[in-house]
């Protein structure tokens, strides 16, 4: 026992105090090497200044590479390489090559370790040595999983300098091919990091991806559908068109919003089909696609989904009706008048949202007659549908004399019908009613109105009385709910009536 | 008492004290060896990690449309100090899309009214959508009285603001899922700031397999005397309190020790709440965070596993090491108390709760490795240390245990503490390097060879406290007093401390 806690002991503190020591060298050695690697860098990044500024080859700084100069380059890569172009990128390439860069990294691509078998492709990749692209397509088998990511990118960044230089024969086709085929095999290639490089291919990777569509794999049939649509061409249209059909909701969903992307208003009709999909996404998506694509045809059936059972459907649907401008707002109004609740407050919410109502408040102090009295029927619409916001609003900035006459009418008729569904027989309609009454702040109302009623315009102060009359009818109502058999409508009425007298 | 009854109990009493010193021997060497063990094994993984992080390719994840889009929910009680700072490093988040929303939950200072005035909230009338199944509402939260955007602006994320009466963070967290947007939730506290890549580097697992990878979470690092300035840290400094600094040391080997390893084996149970991506529809599937939990993100992460394995889903829980969560800790004694005894009373009612779990193979590594772990050295290693500092003093002045044995067991175990702690750090030197500053890493090595001395000691009597207390049920919420970070560059600081 006690010889075990010695070496336990020992060796704990002679471990210590190795770590220690380690931590401190390291600290220092760390110092060192950082100021050398800054000189050295310095060195190199003139260099590649002096390739780029064209100076002739003799005249260039003179650089002899030294033993652990091959991680300057990861270094250069990412600080300076990647953001040099054409001739100017294959001059430092081609100098690069003559230190022995590329060699070095080209022998790591057979390394037995994965770290330094996947730098190399990096690097071999951003720098675009089209000579390696068969090492990459054999990486794309490697055993480790980011050794075959770091391949597929690497090949997908040097697809045009395979087809300018054309070496061996090679066309781009088939290596494009066999990356959009690996959305095949998520296990080979984590398909969302897959797809960010097809995007970056572009429209080359178009024929394979219409491949793609055909898979018998859900995911990859989704986000082929996906892709073509954020690249946007037209030659995926009709196949886009097809998938709208698909068995599996996700692939439909992808279509739809893809289609939209595309802005072909070929997509106009199976779109507007797609509106009546039993899946609620699809039927979000498509709404909003119809209004990339902005044909009025759309207008009609995209208002239906205000009133649809899901709030997303509701939500994308609302969104997209502005985008068909005068037609989207002249339903939108009409909207307000609809009998489904649902519709209405999205209705509302989107006119709100996109300041369609301010021009409407705006537009009470007129001295256009037209104006002001088609301002004033929608706005006692909004007032009636539960739109208070902006008439509150409305009530607290405005104070042009030629129209709180007009405000004051609105809020009349608001009053009126809030006695009409307190006295309601509907559950709910009380329930809006009394959640209306806690939205208007009525002591700042009332203050207002009295301050009109100083004013001493004409007409004024028979709306004032005819207003007191009404929130004293109001009160009346709600006394009465005080004895509502429904829990809720009580305890409401209860917090709404000391509301109110608080104020 | 006869002398046979005497000779009796003395035999038995040295049997029973032999046996006990024998036990906490034997934990001792297995914990120390352990924690070890798990430090080897997370070197292994943070070097495979670093050497990475050159191919990692975080800047494509950062512009990526394949990447998810995250809600980011910050619950928010009386955190007027830090609410700004920590609003303003989420907003510049290096995301592609994310919102922030930050729930106010019944703040009683200026909380709300400061995010009223910086950003000129507009209110919404937002649908709170009740999530349920099968007709029973899954998650419930007290009233939400507002909700406020700011809509998205060139470079920062889209900003929510929730109002809402007092409920407990859980309960916070729960009204920021329901506002939610996006299939992926991120919890981060309110006292806390992201670095702008921390997002990107903490979804790397989720891009790369959405199917199984169900929740990601990121290192915490202490935030206390660092220089901050428009929401981000700009300058590492130590503090200058002494709690804070070992504390420094132990989120170190938390975090980059057994953290790390725990995650490898696919056996984590804690993600810190302070930072931790989670899959919003499992999290909805367990009904979203528990009110009554005093550590709610322990409890979660435990019933998202049970639930997972339950339904025989395969899943993965992943802690990367690099994405950095900036956070205050308690620098005073009575607010580290009170936090370190809520966290092992949380600890131990989450373990006691699902302790059906333990050894069951059905549960795989949770059931084999993790709850075992946690149960034995994490719960009940408070009782087995404080025995330990009782009875083997004891043994020895009762002569059951000689001198230079009783000796070398205290230094042994004082070298053995230490030399883990110097080996959190020089992980931590060999991977982020957050110290630039001589004086400041030769502190920490001192702070690293005192933990064991002083605050591993003190961290024990606490838990042991927590663990009395529990056993009489006695529960309670701990609040850090918040100090809020050191400015620089930033006039209006004054300005906000009065009226906070």
């Amino acid at each position: 026992m006690t010889l075990t806690l010695w070496v336990i002991a020992f060796g704990m503190f002679l471990l210590t105090i190795f770590l220690a020591i380690r931590i401190l060298v390291r600290k220092i050695s760390r110092a060192v090497e950082e100021e050398y690697w800054q000189n050295r860098y310095e060195i190199f990044s003139k260099l590649v200044d002096e390739i780029v500024a064209d100076i002739p080859t003799k005249d260039l700084i003179q650089i002899k590479k030294l033993p652990g100069d091959k991680k300057i380059l990861q270094v250069l890569l990412e600080k300076k390489l990647l953001y040099i172009k054409g001739d100017d990128h294959t001059r430092v390439v081609d100098k690069l090559k003559e230190l022995g860069f590329v060699d070095l990294y080209v022998a790591e691509l057979n390394s037995s370790n994965a770290n330094e078998r996947a730098t190399a492709l990096q690097v071999l990749g951003d720098l675009r040595i089209t000579e390696a692209s068969g090492n990459f397509t054999e990486a794309i088998e490697d055993p480790d999983g980011d050794v075959r990511l770091t391949a597929v990118r690497g090949l997908a960044n040097m697809v045009d300098e395979i087809t300018a230089s054309g070496e061996n024969g090679t066309r781009t086709g088939p290596i494009i091919e066999s990356i959009v085929g690996l959305l095949d095999k998520p296990e080979r290639v984590p398909d969302r990091r897959l797809a960010e490089v097809i995007l970056d291919i572009g429209s080359d990777a178009v024929p394979p991806l219409l491949v793609a569509t055909k898979s018998s794999n859900a995911r990859t049939r989704a986000l082929a559908a996906d892709i073509l649509g954020q690249i946007g061409d037209w030659r995926g249209v009709d196949t886009l068109i097809e998938m709208l059909n698909d068995p599996e909701t996700d692939v439909r969903t992808q279509a739809a919003g893809a289609l939209g992307s595309t802005g072909d208003t070929r997509a106009v009709k199976p779109l507007i089909k797609s509106l009546d999909d039993e899946a609620w996404p699809v039927r979000a998506r498509g709404a909003r696609a119809l209004s990339v694509v902005g044909d009025p045809v759309a207008v009609y059936p995209i208002s239906r989904l205000l009133s649809d059972p899901q709030w997303w459907v509701r939500y994308n649907a609302g969104f997209a009706l502005p985008s068909f401008k005068e037609l989207g707002y002249e339903t939108l109004e009409k909207t307000l008048l609809d009998s489904d609740r649902y519709a209405r407050e999205r209705a509302l919410e989107v006119m709100e949202e996109t300041g369609y109502l301010h021009q409407f408040i705006e537009d009470l102090a007129s001295d256009n007659d037209e104006k002001k009295t088609r301002a004033m029927k929608l706005l006692i619409i909004v007032g009636n549908a539960g739109g208070l916001a902006p008439l509150i609003d409305a009530t607290r900035e405005i104070d042009d004399p030629r129209s709180i006459g007009a405000i004051i009418e609105i809020w009349r008729n608001i009053t009126e019908h809030l006695v009409e569904y307190l006295n309601s027989e509907s559950h709910t309609m009380k329930m809006q009613a009394i959640e209306s009454v806690n939205k208007i702040n009525y002591s700042y109302v009332v203050e207002k109105i009295d301050l009109f009623g100083q004013l001493d315009i004409e007409g004024t102060g028979a709306s004032i009385v005819e207003i007191a009359h009404n929130i004293e009818r109001i009160k009346k109502s709600l006394e009465l709910l005080k004895q509502d058999l429904a829990v809720d409508i009580r305890d409401e009425t209860f917090a709404t009536l000391s509301f109110m007298e608080r104020k | 008492m006869s002398y046979e009854l005497q000779r009796l109990f003395f035999i038995y009493g040295v049997k029973f004290v032999r046996f006990v010193n024998l036990t906490i021997i034997i934990y001792f060497f297995a914990v120390n060896g352990l924690y070890l063990l798990m430090l080897f094994f997370s070197r292994a993984g943070l070097f495979r990690h670093m050497g990475r992080l050159f191919f990692s390719d975080y800047p494509s994840i950062s512009k990526s449309s394949f990447t998810p889009p995250i809600s980011v929910i910050v619950p928010a009680f009386n955190e007027a100090e830090n609410i700004l700072d920590s609003t303003e490093s989420l907003r510049k988040l290096d995301y592609p899309e994310a919102e922030i929303i930050i729930v106010n939950d019944g703040s009683t200072d200026a909380t709300m009214k400061l995010l009223k005035q910086a950003y000129e909230l507009q209110p919404v009338d937002r649908v709170i959508r009740k999530i349920k199944e099968d007709g029973e509402v899954k998650i419930t939260t007290e009233p939400i009285v507002g909700v406020y955007i700011v809509e998205r602006e060139i470079g920062l994320q889209r900003l929510v603001v929730v109002d809402k009466m007092r409920g407990g963070k859980a309960d916070s967290l729960n009204a920021g899922i329901l506002v939610s947007r996006y299939p992926y939730v991120c919890s981060v506290d309110a006292d806390s700031m992201l670095e702008s890549d921390a997002l990107v580097k903490v979804v790397k697992p989720i891009v790369e397999d959405p199917k199984n990878v169900v929740a990601t979470g990121g290192v915490i690092r202490v935030a206390n005397g660092c220089t901050v300035s428009h929401g981000r840290v700009q300058e590492m400094k130590l503090p200058r309190k002494i709690l804070p600094k070992f504390q420094i040391v132990e989120y170190l080997r938390a975090f980059l020790g057994s953290r790390f390893a725990q995650g490898q084996l696919n056996a984590l149970l804690i993600m810190s709440g302070v930072f931790t991506l989670l899959r919003k529809n499992v999290v909805v599937a367990v009904g979203g965070f528990h009110t009554d939990s005093i550590v709610e993100d322990m409890d979660l992460i435990v019933r998202m596993q049970r639930y997972l394995k339950e339904e025989d889903i395969p899943y993965r829980i992943e802690f990367v090491p690099d994405p950095i969560a900036w956070t205050e800790v308690p620098s005073t004694l009575r607010c580290l108390a009170r936090q370190r005894i809520r966290w092992h009373s949380g600890l131990m009612d989450v373990l006691i709760h699902n302790r059906r779990l333990l050894f069951r193979p059905k549960y795989g590594a949770l059931g084999l490795i993790g709850m075992p772990y946690y149960f034995f050295f994490e719960m009940l290693g408070p009782v087995f240390e404080l025995v330990g500092y009782i009875a083997i003093p004891l043994a020895y002045l009762f002569g059951l245990l000689a001198w230079p044995e009783f000796l070398l067991f205290i230094i042994a175990a004082f070298l053995f503490g230490t030399f883990l702690s110097i080996f959190a750090l020089l992980l931590e030197e060999q991977s982020r390097r957050q110290y630039p500053r001589w004086q400041d890493l030769l502190k920490l090595i001192f702070y690293g060879l005192a933990d064991n001395i002083f605050y591993r000691p003190l961290i024990s009597v606490l838990r042991f406290v927590a663990i009395i207390r529990f056993a009489r049920g006695e529960r309670e919420w701990g609040e850090i007093e918040r100090r809020g970070f050191v400015e620089i560059n930033r006039p209006d600081s004054v300005e906000r401390a009065e009226t906070a």
